[in-house]
């Protein structure tokens, strides 16, 4: 599953970036599976699981009690100023610790359904994928790279971040700071791992879809096709539709956490700019040029995860435009007939979506309304704190 | 636009084992010029290229051409248009690149005091508001020109469909589908002297000698407005042209639904006149058709909503940067009027027209937008609607409704602002919800700066 699609860069890139996040997860203990090369299959480590727990418990220690981020004279600056910032700050903190316990807490919990998941998607993957062609999936490649370069990039703004913030490097700083990296490197990993494997349940539709098209063609063409593969087609759609239930459903409140923590980030740090540009009447400097492009980076990784889930969600619909093709096609023998109308009724009934604790549907129109109430609970903020500004 | 990196191909048809006889259109022959189809009854022999395609929306597309917003595509055939020449593209890079260095000049005059005295107004919020709006729709037209270049190809393929399909429905049933878009015309004369107005009433506003980097900065601005406005009146104008299709193909079916069939049935020349009565623009068909027909409405109902999907994945950004300029203009306007009317000074008449004049361009616009956005969508999805009417009486008319309407359950389309929101008629109704909100949170806000400024509040808070 690991090993890359084709021989171009592009493909090495991506294998590469699928290696490192699994290393990655290993190390920092979010990933506690073994996998066993001879069955190809991953099984649950009860010792690996103890290590993650362990290693993230000692984290976050560290992370409480080396915490000098507060003391810096920018926050003590903005907090005297305005006091509501801090105390939305401390909700903030909070939040953003309890979400890394409940979200490791729950990958543990949950390690058994997430290793009878990836076993299925290996299986699908080894039995009948492997004998199609990946090279042409460019989107892929491409959501997987991005997806590996947003985690860079998350934590090297964290990095500029702190260091650009904090005047005093002391010893207790930096193991403040390298525990709270390592932190939010292994909460993103976890988060990234639902991420991939939605993205290659995307790969695999897409592979339906394509072999669907080409059914559509050859017919097209007055050739005659098996309704056996019709069969074996919508048979492999139903597993990938259930495989990304599923993984919805593993990842539900780990994934609201983090899109909660992403937008909570984005509109604190917009009204900590506001309050630090406008009310403290600072100029436009170098710390000025820190915050922006946290927020940026957060931004921009908040909307990659909502676009990998419109991908793969949008792929899905575009199985029914494809079986919209088959209408005009003359003489289609009943058995194949039949086989199209159980593909296409499928299909009206059951789409391929990511569905979150019951709350909200990932796609664009929800992270465009997310977007918008998050504008609109800044504009209320700073009204509630008009008098501050 | 897409990330998905294949399309999806049409079958050929060349492989149709017979071609399709030629049928009766479902529309009588026309009555009134304004009826949308007309027939003409001889088949027309081919003809030279005196006859330009898309002639109805002929004068949109020059304004678009000549701006570098269309491609100057040259007409193979009757039903074919090809790449631009060397020549042509070259003029439209050079238009493009003109424009992008117009924008830069814009930007760095709005970042610099040399702007200063187009920002007068009596409020500094205004001057900001007004400032971000000159910000909003130079974005807005950049945005414009740079997907404008970009989807050139998709364009001309979604031109280039739509014309294969004419050609297939004329070959079919010898109809001409061309609908008179002088309203659209009308339109765009129309919001082009609002602009006019909008521009001379800023120059009459401002006090003192205007600079010529201030007549540049408001001459751009208007063009880059009108030009959007263009491009916004040749989108509906598109989606009207896959309504009309849409349109036919739908009467095509309405043929062999029940009430049809049953009024065919009773036979007679005064059941025909009373049916002429009814609903003249209807024949009802020979049910031995329907298997062909059907393949036939099947395949252009298909190839219609790929054109319709093209033509939604070209203007998706635009759309949206659009909708949000519009937005905040109207909001902003809105504001400004309110401000006007409930101040306790002089109510000034400059600001009021200005006011009156920049809601009635961006409401008519975005009613236009969203009421053809409506119709199409409204059309595309009605094809199920009628064809569950059909009147099928044997097992295998039967199979043939069944194929479509198994593949439609739940498959409503939608023309969407790149996936973030239908565009509908229902979105000039959240719109003004949503410019309603904005504007109590506006007033609140100048309620607070009144008081403020009233009560000072000790420095300690």
């Amino acid at each position: 599953m690991f090993r890359p699609s084709g021989s171009g860069y592009r493909q090495k890139w991506t294998g590469l970036t699928l290696k490192g996040a699994l290393y990655g997860s290993w190390i920092l203990g979010v990933f506690p599976f073994a996998y066993d090369s001879w069955t190809r299959t991953l099984r649950r480590s009860k010792w690996l699981i103890a290590y993650g727990f362990v290693l993230n418990a000692a984290f976050i220690l560290l992370v409480v009690t080396n915490d000098t981020e507060s003391e810096t004279p920018l926050r003590m600056e903005v907090f005297h100023r305005n006091a509501l910032a801090e105390q939305i700050n401390g909700i903030h903190d909070i939040q953003s610790l309890s979400m890394v316990s409940i979200m490791l807490l729950r990958s543990f919990w949950k390690s058994g359904d997430i290793e009878r998941t990836l076993n299925e998607l290996e299986d699908l993957q080894h039995r009948y994928f492997r004998n199609y062609s990946l090279e042409e999936c460019i989107s892929f490649d491409r959501f997987v790279l991005y997806k590996g370069f947003s985690v860079v990039l998350e934590l090297v703004s964290m990095l500029v971040l702190e260091l650009g913030m904090s005047p005093n490097y002391s010893a207790q700083f930096f193991i403040g700071l390298g525990s709270l990296c390592l932190m939010l490197l292994a909460v993103l990993l976890g988060a990234s791992h639902f991420h991939l494997a939605v993205v290659f349940v995307y790969r695999y539709v897409w592979i339906v879809n394509r072999e669907l098209l080409k059914l559509v063609n050859k017919m097209a063409i007055g050739e005659t096709v098996e309704s056996e593969r019709m069969d074996l087609l919508l048979y492999l759609y139903h597993r990938l539709l259930d495989l990304g239930q599923r993984l919805a459903s593993i990842y539900d409140y780990q994934m609201v956490m983090v899109m909660v923590s992403f937008l909570i980030a984005n509109v604190l740090g917009i009204y900590f700019f506001i309050i630090y540009s406008i009310s403290l009447n600072k100029s436009l400097d170098f710390k000025i040029l820190v915050f922006v492009q946290a927020l940026v980076i957060n931004m921009l990784d908040f909307w990659l995860n909502v676009e990998i889930c419109e991908l793969a969600e949008r792929t899905g619909r575009q199985t029914s435009t494809i079986l919209k093709l088959f209408n005009d096609i003359e003489n289609i023998d009943e058995k194949l007939e039949r086989s199209i109308t159980d593909f296409a009724l499928f299909c009206s009934h059951r789409r391929l979506r990511f569905h979150h604790c019951g709350l909200f549907y990932v796609n664009y129109e929800m992270g465009f309304r997310m977007a918008i109430t998050s504008f609109l609970y800044l504009l209320f903020l700073i009204q509630f704190d008009y008098w501050n500004l | 636009m897409s990330p998905n990196t294949w399309v999806i191909e049409m079958p050929t048809q060349k492989t149709r084992s017979h071609p399709y006889p030629r049928r009766i259109s479902p529309y009588r022959p026309p009555v009134l010029n304004r009826d949308a189809f007309s027939r003409d009854a001889p088949p027309m022999p081919a003809r030279n290229h005196d006859h330009p395609v898309f002639e109805d929306i002929r004068t949109i597309l020059s304004v678009l051409k000549a701006s570098g917003l269309m491609p100057i595509y040259e007409q193979v055939s009757d039903y074919e248009v090809g790449p631009p020449t060397k020549t042509n593209e070259f003029y439209s890079f050079f238009v493009r690149g003109v424009v992008h260095a117009l924008t830069i000049f814009n930007v760095y005059s709005l970042f610099t005091p040399i702007s200063a005295q187009l920002f007068f107004s009596y409020r500094e919020t205004d001057n900001v508001n007004q400032w971000i709006e000159l910000l909003l729709c130079i974005l807005t037209y950049t945005l414009t020109v740079f997907v404008c270049a970009h989807n050139t190809t998709s364009m001309l393929r979604i031109m280039n469909e739509i014309l294969q399909l004419d050609e297939e429905v004329r070959r079919q049933f010898g109809a001409n589908l061309s609908q008179n878009f002088g309203f659209l015309v009308k339109f765009l004369v129309g919001i082009t002297a609002c602009q006019a107005y909008i521009i001379v009433l800023k120059i009459y506003a401002v006090q003192g000698e205007i600079t010529p980097t201030s007549y540049i900065l408001l001459a751009f601005y208007g063009i880059q407005n009108g030009l959007t406005a263009t491009y916004i009146v040749f989108a509906s104008a598109l989606l009207r042209i896959v309504y009309i299709r849409f349109h036919f193909i739908n009467q095509l079916l309405n043929g062999y639904t029940y009430g049809q069939q049953h009024r065919r049935k009773e036979g007679g020349a005064r059941a025909r006149r009373q049916r002429g009565d009814v609903n003249p623009n209807v024949n009802p068909a020979l049910m031995e058709h329907f298997p062909e027909d059907s393949l036939f409405i099947y395949r252009m109902h298909n190839k219609l909503l790929r054109i319709y999907k093209g033509i939604n994945d070209c203007c998706n950004l635009i759309l949206v940067s659009f909708l949000g300029y519009s937005f905040y203009t109207v909001t902003t306007n809105c504001y400004n009027l309110f401000v006007q009317i409930t101040g306790k000074g002089m109510v000034s008449p400059n600001i009021l027209q200005w006011c009156f004049a920049w809601l009635c361009l961006h409401v008519s616009l975005l009613a236009l937008l969203s009421r053809s956005c409506g119709l199409t969508t409204t059309e595309a999805n009605a094809t199920s609607q009628i064809l569950a009417r059909v009147y099928a009486k044997s097992k295998e008319y039967q199979n043939i409704i069944d194929k479509f309407l198994t593949k439609s359950i739940k498959q409503e389309v939608q023309f969407t602002a790149y996936g973030f929101f239908a565009i509908d008629n229902s979105t000039l109704f959240k719109i003004f919800s949503a410019v309603t909100t904005y504007l109590v949170i506006l007033i609140q806000f100048k309620q607070l700066e009144d008081s403020k400024v009233e009560d000072p509040v000790p420095e300690q808070t």
